[in-house]
């Protein structure tokens, strides 16, 4: 729009490399979105869940387009990991000229080729984050995820999003997101007038999702640390894309946003429901013990990640539901029982049915417990012992 | 391998006259004991046989890990308080609390029934029986049944063991988010505002309450318009008495110090069992700061008003101990 005589030239060159790709219609009217990595386990749920909508068009930006991708959802080849990458995501977003980047490509598993996670999850966030700013896009949501918080012993039960960064620096599958993360801080102060909202996703559980915590919960033993037994919390994939559609809607998101489900569970009992015996290692020897399994291939995830069934790095949702009135339909304990029966239903002791039951009970019971705390109604009745003031109380009440 | 049962009737077809069946001498005659074990292993194949679903080696995984949460909930609290849990230990806090060391509880009533309140405690003893008895006692004696939620400080929350035991029993790791989020959903919190400082003081250092930490505590009440309850626990300095604490021997564990008692490392395990002494806990009148959270950003303020706290507890802690005789009857 801004240069209009330089366009059909670089269109042209485009649309003559490969035939039957053409740049969003400009008819249609509809707000544009162009999401990276829509291809992925997430970005293919989010893209279908956002066409079934209609009100956008959307262009995905991948290696290759998902199975089962709506007819109307475009998909241009894009390959984070090259070198110049930047300059052909550059191009790409000079002619389809999107109103929103959806930056969701990164590879969500530890890798022992730590060099190609490190060029997509950092690298190619930057390539992404600079193309943008060069093609003057307004809007960009990143996402990212909970670890970059770190599981430490201090961390307090609920990580607020202004809560500091501090995975280990050993770690360096984590750190590849924190890099990202400052990308974007590093984009959004290069471009005060564009939004930039960065989600950080809690860890993901589905069962047709085979990510290094699904091997990891449902290998023949479970490593855990003697004496520990730290709160964890799954999200589940509809609430993930729940929150990107919901931060889509709002064309004024900006800032981080924790995505993270309600409840914990600890891990002891995610492998009760899993049926999986545990493995107690002294945490002395546990994260040799962990790195030694990695490099032999029989764990999921590298030594350093045993910091995480050892400490807690729990997410707080409460800004994600104020701004963007996101609200999680699935407890943790409802995500793990729905995996655990679909993975590990044959065969069991446990009664899923009780289970269900007990995970509805306290589903209901939190939200009374919670919700009312935080938004208190004006003319809740405060009785002597149960009710709850609205406002702090009274100290010649107390003191009598 | 057929042998014939003794418990069986007897067989039928035995003329009379006729040799009595061979019986291997090398197989001794089933005792009562073989006759339990047998009825057992036909008892788990019968179960086994009704319940085809309980052969797969998960199900055995299953039982295994139930009977380890078979005192556990998966209906946990935000903090991971699990309440079937902490009914588990119960009786031995009872214990604790009317027997080993006889407390007597005054000034109950100075805990609000409902709505937020921040206790203040004195910190002794070397272990964290203190915050678990105040618990107790308010859990037993006040009308309305209150679960105080213990600030924990971080050498306990992150030693094993005591981590997931802490948290069951619904203790919080002491820091200002945890605090205000407490506080805001209207609970009875306690903190301990010496912190290391208070449970790993010296014998000699009995009873003079160190600095109060940076008045966070103060802060958090302001923050949250919570009234300040002083609790003083007199009793408890003389459990462990620590006649030293050479760090370098407890670092390594992931403890500041390690304490040398009479009793430890003495006699071992035994030493970590605490000394019967006669417990007081006194619960103060609430103290209304009456100010409001913009002062939580001024210093000085918020030192003034936790030294002011601190003399208080102090206060009250004199006059017991001045009406204190014996350490361990009281009298």
């Amino acid at each position: 729009m801004n240069e209009p005589a330089k366009k059909p030239a670089s269109r042209g060159r485009r649309a003559r490399r490969d035939g039957n790709v053409v740049g969003f219609s400009a008819s249609t009217g509809r707000p544009r979105v162009a999401v990276t990595g829509g291809s992925g386990y997430l970005g293919a749920r989010f893209v279908r869940a956002l066409a079934a909508r209609g009100d956008w068009d959307i262009l995905v930006l991948d290696l290759a387009p998902a199975a089962n991708t709506p007819p109307e959802v475009r998909h241009r080849f894009l390959d984070l990991n090259l070198p110049h990458a930047d300059g052909t995501v550059w191009k790409l977003l000079r002619e389809e000229k999107p109103d929103v980047v959806v930056h969701m490509a990164a590879l969500r598993s530890p890798t022992r080729d730590a060099t190609y996670a490190h060029e997509l999850n950092s690298i190619g966030a930057l390539h992404v984050l600079g193309a943008a700013g060069e093609a003057r896009i307004k809007r960009l949501i990143v996402t990212s995820t909970t670890l970059v918080y770190g599981a430490r012993g201090d961390n307090p039960a609920f990580l607020t999003e202004d809560h500091p960064m501090r995975p280990d620096p050993g770690d360096r599958f984590v750190r590849d997101f924190v890099e990202a993360e400052r990308h974007a801080r590093d984009f959004a102060r290069r471009h005060p007038d564009a939004k930039t909202a960065v989600l950080r996703l809690a860890p993901m559980l589905a069962p047709e999702r085979r990510d290094y915590r699904l091997r990891y919960l449902e290998g023949a033993f479970a490593m855990t640390m003697l004496g520990y037994d730290p709160l964890v919390q799954f999200l589940h994939p509809d609430d993930a894309v729940e929150a990107l559609l919901r931060t889509l809607d709002k064309p004024d998101a900006h800032g981080v946003f924790n995505i993270a489900p309600d409840g914990v569970l600890p891990i002891s009992s995610v492998h009760l429901l899993f049926g999986t015996p545990e493995l107690p290692v002294p945490h002395g020897l546990a994260y040799g013990l962990a790195e030694l399994l990695w490099l032999a291939g029989f764990a999921s995830a590298p030594g350093i990640h045993a910091h995480y069934v050892r400490y807690p790095c729990v997410a707080e949702n409460e800004k994600a539901r104020r701004v963007l009135g996101f609200s999680p339909r699935f407890t943790t304990l409802e995500t793990v029982l729905q995996v655990a029966r679909a993975k590990r239903g044959r065969g069991r002791a446990l009664d899923f049915g009780v289970l269900e039951e007990i995970a509805r009970t306290a589903a209901y019971r939190f939200e009374s417990r919670v919700r009312r705390h935080r938004s208190p109604a004006p003319d809740t009745p405060a009785g002597p012992g149960g009710g709850i003031p609205a406002a702090p109380p009274k100290l010649e009440k107390v003191a009598s | 391998m057929t042998r014939p049962d003794p418990e069986a009737s007897p067989a039928p077809a035995a003329p009379a006259g006729a040799v009595a069946p061979f019986t291997p001498s090398l197989m001794p005659e089933p005792t009562d004991e073989h006759r339990l074990l047998r009825n057992l292993l036909g008892e788990a194949g019968r179960f086994l046989a009704a319940n085809p679903e309980l052969s797969s080696p998960r199900a055995w995984v299953d039982i295994w890990n139930m009977f380890r949460h078979r005192n556990r909930s998966l209906d946990l609290d935000d903090f991971g308080a699990d309440e079937a849990a902490a009914r588990v230990f119960e009786p031995l806090l009872d214990f604790l609390y009317r027997v080993w060391w006889r407390v007597t509880l005054t000034g109950v009533e100075n805990v609000p029934n409902s709505g937020r309140a921040l206790l203040v405690i004195n910190h002794s003893g070397t272990l964290p029986w203190d915050g678990a008895m105040v618990k107790q006692g308010i859990q037993t004696d006040h009308p309305a049944r209150r679960q105080a939620r213990m600030l924990i400080l971080d050498m306990f929350t992150t030693l094993p063991f005591l981590q997931p035991w802490l948290r069951q029993m619904g203790g919080v790791r002491a820091c200002p988010e945890n605090g205000e989020r407490l506080l805001q959903r209207d609970e009875l919190v306690g903190v301990f505002p010496e912190g290391v400082k208070g449970v790993g003081k010296y014998f000699r250092d009995r009873y003079r309450l160190a600095r109060f930490g940076r008045g966070g505590f103060i802060r958090l009440a302001l923050r949250t318009g919570s009234p300040v309850v002083p609790v003083s626990v007199v009793g408890a300095e003389e459990v462990h008495p620590i006649l030293a604490r050479p760090d370098v021997i407890g670092r390594p564990f992931g403890f500041p110090y390690f304490p040398i008692t009479p009793t430890f490392p003495a006699l071992g395990p035994l030493g970590v069992v605490p000394l019967p002494t006669k417990w007081w806990i006194d619960i103060g009148k609430p103290i209304d700061l009456g100010l409001g959270p913009e002062v939580a950003e001024r210093p000085m303020i918020v030192n003034e008003l936790a030294d002011n706290v601190r003399q208080t507890i102090q206060q009250m802690i004199d006059s017991r101990l001045a009406r204190r005789g014996n350490v361990f009857t009281g009298e």
